[in-house]
C-alpha cells in the first residue's frame, strides 16, 4: 500500500508499506477513505514529540471502509463504513469504564502519562496512522462507530477527533448561562470550541489569532469577535478593556506547544526544544481570565515540562482543567448536532489532497498558506 | 425546548467483556520502566533498530518522570535519522566524490600532457625576478 512516511524533522514522504494485517482478534483493517491532517501532526513532524520514529506513518483522524475484521469482533462486518475517534481504548479498564478513554492502560506499553493514540509518538502506543491507504483498528468492538446512511463521510469525519476536543474544551471550560469566552487559537480547533462554546450557553465569545483570514472566518462561522494580537499593544490588556476590566469567564487554550507571540518562549520552546513548546497562549489565557474563572487546555504541550504562570493560577483561585478528548463518549451527542445542523463540521475543509500529495499539503497547512484551515486527504479515491 | 447543554455524555457500555487476549508480535516492544507486562493489545508501526534502538532500549529502562527517559529518546530520534536517512547516502555520495575526484585528476594530467607536448605554446612563462630561463618546464615526451 502507499502510506506517509515521517523521515525525519520537517522531511516526509509517500513510500510503498505492506498492508496491515489483524494482528490481534479485535482488530480490522480498514480502507481508509478520507484523513485529516492535524495541528498534533505537525508537533510530530516538527520533532517536538520524543520516541517519533522514522518511517512513521501519521494521521489520527479518518473514516474508512471495512475490509477485514478479526475472530473477536462482534458489532463491525466487511463494508461498514466508520468514524474512528483518534483514541484507542480497551473498553474495560479501570479509566474506559469512567468513560477516560484518553486514559485507557490496556494500549499503551510505553507510557504511562498518555493513552493509545494513531499515528503518533511510540508513547503513545505505536499504532501506525491513517494517511495511507489502509490502517489497522484494533479494539474494534469499541472506538469506531458506524457512519449513518444519510451522511457523508467528510460531514462525520472530524467526530474522530477536533470537534469532540473543541466541545471537551468548551465543557472542560465550566461555561454558565451568558458568560464571556476566549478562546486562543482560530484553528480548526479552536473554532470547534467557539461553536461549542455558544451551544452550552456562552453570552460572548471573542476569538485571538494573528491570521486575520482565520479571524475572518471565526466571525463569519462561529458568531466570535475577533482580536488580533499582533495588532494590539497586549492582547491581556485588551482582553481586560473589553469585559469591563475584569477579563472574560472563561478562557480556552486552543494553540499548544507552538504559540507565537513570544521571542523567549518561541527560542526556548520551540528552536532550543529546552522546554516542552511554547506557552505563550496558556500564560496569556491564566492572566487575562478573570479572578476565580476557568482556563481549559486543548493545546498540546510535549514533554517534560513548561515555564507556566502556576503563581498566578493559585492567586487567582483559578480552576485549570485539561486533557486529550474522550472522543468516544461524544460522538453519539455531536452527530445529533451535526444532523439537526447546530454545527456543520465539514465547513472549515478548505484543501483536498490525494495521499501523494501529502507533503504538499503538510506545507501549506503548516505555513498556513491560500488561505488553508484544514487540509483532508484523499488515499483511495485518487481523485478529489 | 430541547436541552443543548448536555455534558459528559457516555455510551452505556455495550456488555459485559472478558479479559482481552494477549497480542503476539515478532517486533520488539519496549514497556515503561514502572510496567510488569505489555499492554494486551499494541502497536508495530516502525519497530525498534540500530543505534537508536539500542538508546530507546536504554530509554525505557528510566522511570518516565525522570528527565533523563525523555532526554534519552530524543537523542534516540535525532541518531535514528542519522543513521537511517543521512548514513545511507554517505556510500553513494563518497562514490560520486572519488568518482569526480579521479576524473578531475585525470583531466588534469592529460592537459598538463598536452600543454607541454613538443611544440605546443608555452603556458604563462614563470620567471624567477632576476633571471630569464622558464621555470616552468614539464617533461616533453
Amino acid at each position: 500500500m502507499r502510506a506517509l512516511s515521517y523521515e525525519g524533522p520537517h522531511r516526509l514522504k509517500v513510500v510503498d508499506k505492506p498492508d496491515p494485517t489483524i494482528e490481534h482478534p479485535g482488530d480490522v483493517v480498514l480502507r481508509v477513505t478520507r484523513a485529516a491532517i492535524c495541528g498534533s501532526d505537525l508537533h510530530l513532524l516538527h520533532g517536538l514529540v520524543p520516541d517519533t520514529r522514522v518511517g512513521a506513518t501519521f494521521g489520527h483522524e479518518f473514516t474508512g471502509v471495512v475490509e477485514e475484521i478479526g475472530d473477536e469482533v462482534e458489532t463491525l462486518r466487511p463494508g461498514d463504513r466508520v468514524v474512528v475517534p483518534f483514541n484507542v481504548a480497551c473498553g474495560t479498564c479501570f479509566f474506559c469504564r469512567r468513560g477516560l478513554t484518553s486514559c485507557c492502560e490496556n494500549a499503551t506499553p510505553e507510557s504511562d502519562l498518555v493513552g493509545g493514540a494513531f499515528g503518533s509518538s511510540h508513547l503513545a502506543g505505536g499504532y501506525e496512522g491513517g494517511q495511507a491507504q489502509y490502517v489497522r483498528v484494533p479494539y474494534a468492538d469499541v472506538g469506531p462507530m458506524k457512519i449513518p446512511d444519510d451522511m457523508s463521510d467528510e460531514q462525520v469525519l472530524f467526530l474522530s477527533d477536533i470537534l469532540p476536543t473543541g466541545y471537551q474544551g468548551a465543557e472542560m471550560a465550566g461555561i454558565q448561562e451568558g458568560d464571556t469566552v476566549a478562546v486562543f487559537g482560530a484553528g480548526p480547533v479552536g473554532l470547534f470550541a467557539m461553536k461549542s462554546a455558544w451551544l452550552l450557553g456562552a453570552g460572548r465569545v471573542i476569538a485571538i489569532d494573528r491570521l486575520d483570514y482565520r479571524l475572518d472566518f471565526a466571525e463569519r462561522y462561529a458568531g466570535a469577535e475577533a482580536v488580533n494580537f499582533e495588532e494590539v499593544d497586549d492582547v491581556v490588556t485588551e482582553l481586560r478593556e473589553m469585559t469591563s476590566g475584569r477579563g472574560p469567564d472563561a478562557c480556552i487554550d486552543a494553540v499548544g506547544c507552538e504559540a507565537s507571540g513570544s521571542t523567549m518562549d518561541r527560542l526556548t520552546g520551540v528552536w532550543l526544544k529546552l522546554q516542552g513548546g511554547a506557552a505563550t497562549a496558556l500564560n496569556w489565557a491564566i492572566y487575562s481570565v478573570r479572578k476565580g474563572g476557568s482556563v481549559s487546555v486543548l493545546g498540546v504541550y510535549g514533554p517534560p515540562c513548561n515555564t507556566v504562570a502556576l503563581g498566578a493560577v493559585m492567586n487567582k483561585g483559578l480552576t485549570l482543567r485539561a486533557g486529550q478528548c474522550n472522543v468516544r463518549r461524544y460522538m453519539p451527542h455531536l452527530l445529533e448536532h451535526i444532523r439537526k445542523g447546530r454545527i456543520d463540521p465539514d465547513a472549515v475543509i478548505t484543501h483536498r489532497f490525494p495521499l501523494e500529495e501529502a507533503p504538499r499539503a503538510y506545507e501549506l497547512f503548516a505555513k498556513k498558506q491560500d488561505g488553508c484551515i484544514k487540509c483532508v486527504l484523499v488515499p483511495n479515491d485518487g481523485q478529489v | 425546548m430541547e436541552n443543548l447543554s448536555i455534558p459528559r455524555e457516555a455510551e452505556p457500555p455495550s456488555g459485559e467483556r472478558g479479559p482481552v487476549s494477549q497480542q503476539r508480535s515478532t517486533v520488539r516492544v519496549f514497556k515503561h520502566a514502572l510496567r510488569a507486562e505489555v499492554t494486551p493489545v499494541f502497536g508495530t508501526g516502525a519497530p525498534p533498530r540500530g543505534l537508536s534502538g539500542m538508546i530507546r532500549h536504554w530509554a525505557y529502562r528510566i522511570p518516565e518522570h525522570k528527565v533523563g527517559h525523555l532526554m534519552a529518546l530524543m537523542l534516540a530520534d535525532r541518531v535514528d535519522v542519522w543513521e537511517h536517512i543521512y548514513l545511507p547516502k554517505v556510500p553513494f555520495a563518497a562514490v560520486v566524490l572519488l568518482a569526480a575526484g579521479i576524473a578531475a585528476r585525470k583531466l588534469l594530467v592529460r592537459r598538463q600532457a598536452l600543454t607541454f607536448a613538443p611544440g605546443a605554446p608555452s603556458p604563462r612563462p614563470r620567471r624567477r625576478p632576476g633571471t630569464s630561463r622558464s621555470t616552468g618546464g614539464g617533461r616533453a615526451g
